[in-house]
């Protein structure tokens, strides 16, 4: 009995070191994907008023990523913790809203802006390309990435003030 | 299997392909727990599959209920906005912490609260990891040979690997305990080992 057991924790052992072996290969090389763990797909678009706004220019600073739409209603209700939160940090994180324009319409995005006072960066996706690279089944979602673009926090639904902090306070020490 | 970003899409119904692994791999689960309570005579084992679902609900209900703890204030600003949230900061650990404290009541009161419990539940999360892995693409390190592909580069099918390692510490549980299914320590260490070394590497 005391082989068999042996013999199982070594098959164990091997599998344990396959996994660890394979990690320590390629760790810093991961593939670009909208979960968590993986890189953040770049993308640029306009902003409201048609300037090009690009995921690059935020580098360096984590960024949170955010698809919404006019006629959401977990939108409306984190807009304001959103822009409450963006006042506060603005300095040290970075935020792009991305409309997903092409299920709302421009005009209706504006109208939201002005209403909530958005304070950060919207960006119109008229195409729908973006949110789709991001797989975006429900709005609202957000993402969360660290100052080296990797996705650290993703959540369909409404993100709390106190999600955000948590998630982010690695980065804003 | 699938990418984890995606949903299955009938009319206006949306399942993300997460929760699906999460349904495969609770059913794997379910219908281990009530084979085995059933072939082995065990009253208390038929219990503790009871009290692992409803522990899952408890789990559920905590997660969506969080916000009523996080953001109370807006109970009284406006109350029906919680509605439009779920989860928050620490939703996950207070699901964890009440569905466990559920279970370990149900464990104590049904006099059930033994390592052959505890054994159990390590086997049933094993075998519900192989399930959802077996659903859910996950990425490893690029790779010359045969993986998922992304962007033109091939990467080690990870889920796979994930499933293959669960599901052999999961064979490797079965056989041990169908051959001695009395406790047992040494069972016991594989398995939290198995566990400890899927979760470091």
């Amino acid at each position: 009995m005391k082989k068999q057991i042996l013999l199982l924790i070594a098959l164990v052992a091997i599998v344990g070191f396959t996994f660890w072996n394979n990690g320590r290969q390629g760790a810093t090389d991961v593939p670009t994907l909208p979960e968590v763990g993986y890189k953040a797909a770049p993308f640029a678009l306009p902003n409201l008023d048609g300037k090009e706004l690009s995921l690059a220019s935020m580098a360096g600073k984590p960024v949170v990523v955010n698809f919404w739409a006019s006629w959401c209603g977990p939108c409306k209700v984190e807009t304001p913790d959103l822009v409450a939160f963006y006042e506060v940090q603005k300095d040290r994180v970075g935020m792009i809203a991305v409309n997903v324009t092409n299920l709302d319409s421009a005009d209706d995005a504006r109208a939201f802006v002005r209403e909530y006072s958005v304070n950060y960066p919207v960006v119109l996706d008229e195409s729908g390309t973006v949110s789709k690279l991001y797989q975006v089944s429900a709005m609202p979602t957000s993402f969360i990435l660290d100052p080296q673009g990797t996705i650290v926090f993703k959540k369909i639904g409404a993100v709390t003030p106190a999600e955000m902090e948590r998630v982010l306070a690695p980065y804003l020490r | 299997m699938f990418e984890s970003g995606a949903a299955l899409t009938v009319g206006g119904l949306s399942v993300g392909v997460p929760m699906i692994g999460y349904l495969i791999g609770g059913l794997a689960v379910y219908l281990y727990l009530t084979y085995v309570a059933k072939h082995a005579d065990e009253e208390w084992g038929k219990a503790f599959a009871d009290r692992l679902f409803s522990a899952v609900v408890v789990y559920v209900l905590v997660y969506k209920l969080w916000p009523l703890v996080e953001q109370w204030p807006k109970l009284l600003e406006n109350p029906l906005s919680l509605l439009l949230y779920v989860g928050g900061a620490y939703a996950v650990e207070g699901g964890i912490v009440l569905a466990g404290l559920w279970f370990i009541y149900g464990a104590y009161k049904g006099k059930w609260l033994h390592w052959a419990a505890v054994e159990r539940l390590l086997a049933a999360y094993v075998l519900f990891q192989a399930g959802y892995a077996l659903v859910v693409k996950k990425y490893g390190p690029p790779t010359s040979g045969w993986g998922w592909s992304q962007d033109g580069t091939t990467y080690l099918p990870a889920n796979l690997l994930e499933a293959a390692a669960s599901l052999l510490l999961f064979g490797l549980y079965e056989w041990h305990r169908r051959r001695r299914p009395q406790q047992s320590l040494e069972r016991f260490v594989v398995v939290v080992a198995g566990i400890c070394a899927g979760i470091v590497f």
